[in-house]
């Protein structure tokens, strides 16, 4: 798609740093949103130093140095690719979690916050475990494990939305050290949503290899595996060239075994629901097809995204009807 | 006692004994511009009580007793309130009334014509615009306490801006106004956020601009404001010193969640199916092969095709919350406004039309001067306006305008 040299112009008029962002974001509309955000972000962290600043030499030498950092933040943005979350540091998520994200570490995406959100209310309003009347006791816990955790972000969105008085262990697991060090950051950076009777834990580990035996009492697993084939991840169809560049190979290409995985994991830590994300109906079939998913133990189902699109699968133990049935009104 | 339901969308709203709430009001300003109004105009009668209210005040008295005498047999919270509510009322009545029955006494003397009693008329016409005055105050507080209070009256409030006619000027004063009730909100020391920021083309103005502002009341305050502002300047563009005419558009509305977007109170209100929601279609197949930021969210609200945009925030969940708070602000704004209108028709009485297409305000910079067209109102204090200090007397007499009208179409059962 060619840049209306017209558009180039009036980009230009406006700010010297709007031209920058253009060959990335194409539209002047989003870049000039971008600008927006990234002259914010610079700004409110050199608000300090300028509001007490008083030496006049000072304060135009911080001044500069703050638009250096713009200029060189929209020649990243523009001119390389670079996502904009890794320029900035973060991605708002959920209804106050600020997300740290760095390079090496998937970005959390939007579908990933979408169905989180519905998971985690839908828990919240008809799970029994958070309506029973009598006050559980104390030795009652609802176990989340969060399979390829990444950011963390997941664990996180979940403990967000189940802070109550209620006992709450959330367990994520990534293979990944540099993931690990992101989502024991981001616990740290969101510690507003712990409480005393909920924690969250992170862990490294390859689900493939490591002995999950011990975690027994799961109630769901929530999982945001690599799911992109080797085949769409090298078509520009299909993945972004900034996501190809700057976003580890690890964290996206991946397929149905790792559902199967899941699936074994979910019986022998005795999981009551298994929600995932996954690519699209094909993948839901193509799971389906590999009988990851023993449709004698589960109830399983699709959802979509707000764009149309199949994003998960959503799966419950037939045998746990009580408590996970109303995942039902959330599939298609 | 009263159903608010539909009577008039100009009411004035009583700070409700049940919420802690007051109206703000500014007696430093009361007081000047009522001086003002006296001096400008001797026939001003902004202390005379209509009567049907006068009238009615005294009808409540007996109800005041009857509550009185059940109070005895038992306490209840709610007949409580009712009681203190009524027995405020019947002190000012009463205080008014003998203020009133002074007045006409004074009357008397004041029309005196011969010699000897000139001096006599002289003190009895200062008395009386002392006593006049203070029957102002009363008859605002029996108002208070007599007219049915908005619905919405205890709730913060939402402002959408946006340019009317006048191009790149509108856009310019789009802005400015928003600043204006920004400013208001500092010097009130209200909480507030700017919500959507939509930068014309060349910066110097906006294209839309939300302002969501989270005290109580603020929705009673700022209600009057929602309409069409017509600012008069010489831009300084303008190379032969013409004067440009243009105009900004203000919808006001509830902010029915208060204070808190993350509650989805807003999006559960509405049935599934009731709106559609349109996001920023990402290129490729999304998920983890897309990285953009296109977080923007429209609602279409079906049934009335109202249509809302945010694309303010980086995230799309929380566009898509203050989408829904404000789609159900304007909701709820027209469902009232209709209400009202229809429950009018249904009237035969004469009502002062408030046509929202009406310019409502002149903000005339050469003259530096400020004009509510609905009450005739002019302060010539621009700049006191534009930097919120001196709104307050504007925001006071808009509010006297909308009780007097209130009072015009209240009927009474
Ligand atoms: C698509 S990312 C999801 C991250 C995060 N849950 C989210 O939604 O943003 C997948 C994650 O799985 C991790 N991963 C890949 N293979 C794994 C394995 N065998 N065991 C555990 N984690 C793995 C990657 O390091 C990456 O962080």
């Amino acid at each position: 798609m060619r840049i209306l040299p017209a558009v180039k112009i009036l980009a230009r008029r406006e700010s010297p740093y709007l031209p920058l962002l253009l060959p990335t974001l194409r539209d002047i509309d989003s870049a000039r949103r971008e600008l927006r955000w990234i002259a914010e972000h610079f700004h409110d962290r050199a608000a300090d130093g300028l509001a007490v600043e008083t030496n006049s030499q000072q304060k135009i030498k911080l001044k500069s140095s703050l638009y250096r950092k713009i200029w060189k933040a929209c020649f990243l943005r523009g001119y390389k690719g670079v996502p904009l979350q890794y320029i900035l540091g973060s991605q708002p998520f959920g209804d106050s979690l600020d997300i740290i994200c760095r390079p090496g570490v998937l970005i959390p995406r939007w579908e990933t916050e979408e169905w989180g959100v519905k998971i985690a209310r839908g828990i919240r309003q008809y799970h029994p475990f958070f309506n029973a009347e009598e006050n559980l006791s104390s030795q009652i816990i609802f176990n989340i494990l969060d399979l390829c955790t990444g950011t963390g972000c997941i664990a996180l969105l979940f403990a967000e939305q189940l802070k109550t008085n209620k006992n709450v262990l959330i367990t994520g697991i990534d293979i990944s050290q540099k993931a690990f060090t992101v989502a024991r950051d981001n616990r740290k950076a969101n510690d507003h949503v712990l409480g005393t009777n909920l924690s969250v834990l992170f862990k490294v580990g390859d689900i493939f290899t490591r002995d999950l035996s011990s975690m027994s009492n799961i109630d769901i697993i929530v999982s945001n595996p690599p799911y992109v084939s080797e085949e769409n991840y090298y078509s520009w169809t299909h993945t972004e060239r900034s996501v190809r560049n700057y976003e580890p190979r690890l964290a996206l290409i991946g397929g149905v075994e790792f559902y199967k995985r899941i699936f074994e994991i979910a019986t022998t830590t005795n999981a009551k629901a298994v929600v995932c994300e996954i690519s699209d109906g094909q993948q839901y079939r193509d799971i389906l097809d590999a009988n990851c998913v023993d449709s004698s133990l589960w109830c399983s189902g699709s959802m979509y995204d707000e764009a149309g699109v199949v994003r998960t699968i959503v799966s419950w133990r037939r045998d746990a009807e009580d408590e996970w049935g109303w995942l039902q009104n959330l599939i298609s | 006692m009263y159903s608010w339901c539909g009577r008039s969308i100009l009411r004035q709203l009583l700070p409700a004994a049940r919420s802690s709430y007051r109206v703000p009001l500014a007696p430093r300003f009361a007081t000047k511009t009522l001086c003002r109004y006296y001096s400008t105009d001797g026939e001003s009668s902004n202390y005379i009580l209509n009567s049907e209210l006068r009238a009615k005040a005294q009808a409540l008295k007996i109800e005041y007793k009857q509550l009185s005498e059940s109070l005895v047999n038992g306490y209840d919270d709610a007949k409580m309130r009712q009681h203190a509510k009524l027995e405020s009322l019947i002190n000012y009545a009463d205080e008014y009334e003998k203020l009133s029955a002074e007045v006409n006494d004074l009357q008397e003397l004041s029309t005196a014509t011969d010699e000897d009693s000139l001096q006599l008329r002289d003190d009895a016409l200062l008395e009386m615009e002392e006593i006049k005055q203070q029957m102002a105050s009363f008859r605002t507080k029996i108002e208070r306490l007599l007219i049915p209070s908005h619905p919405f009256a205890h709730y913060p409030c939402i402002m959408e801006f946006r340019p009317g006619i006048g191009g790149s000027e509108a856009a310019i004063f789009t802005k400015d106004l928003l600043e204006m009730y920004q400013n208001y909100c500092q010097a009130k020391k209200w909480k507030y956020s700017i919500l959507e920021y939509n930068p014309s083309g060349d910066g110097s103005g906006i294209l839309e601009g939300i302002l969501v502002i989270e005290e109580p009341g603020s929705y009673e305050r700022l209600r009057f404001e929602g309409g069409v502002h017509r600012v008069q300047r010489i831009p300084d563009t303008e190379t032969k010193g013409r004067m440009h005419t243009s105009t900004t558009a203000i919808v006001v509305m509830p902010q029915l969640d208060a204070g808190d977007e993350n509650s989805n109170e807003s999006e559960r209100s509405f049935a599934p199916g009731e709106v559609r929601v349109d996001i920023m279609r990402a290129r490729g197949a999304g998920g983890q092969h897309v990285n953009t930021t296109d977080s923007a969210v429209r609602l279409t609200h079906i049934p009335t095709g109202i249509v809302v945009a945010i694309q303010d925030a980086r995230s799309q969940h929380k566009n898509k919350a203050k989408a829904y708070m404000i789609l159900r602000g304007r909701l709820a704004e027209k469902e009232y406004n209709e209400k009202v209108a229809e429950e009018r028709k249904a009237r035969t009485s004469q009502v002062t039309s408030t046509d929202r297409s009406d310019k409502l305000r002149t903000y005339n910079y050469p003259q530096n001067r400020v004009t509510d067209h609905r009450c005739g109102f002019t302060m010539h204090d621009l700049s006191g306006c534009m930097d919120g200090s001196a709104l307050d007397t504007l925001l006071d007499k808009v509010q006297e305008w909308a009780t007097n009208e209130e009072v015009k179409n209240l009927q009474f059962q």
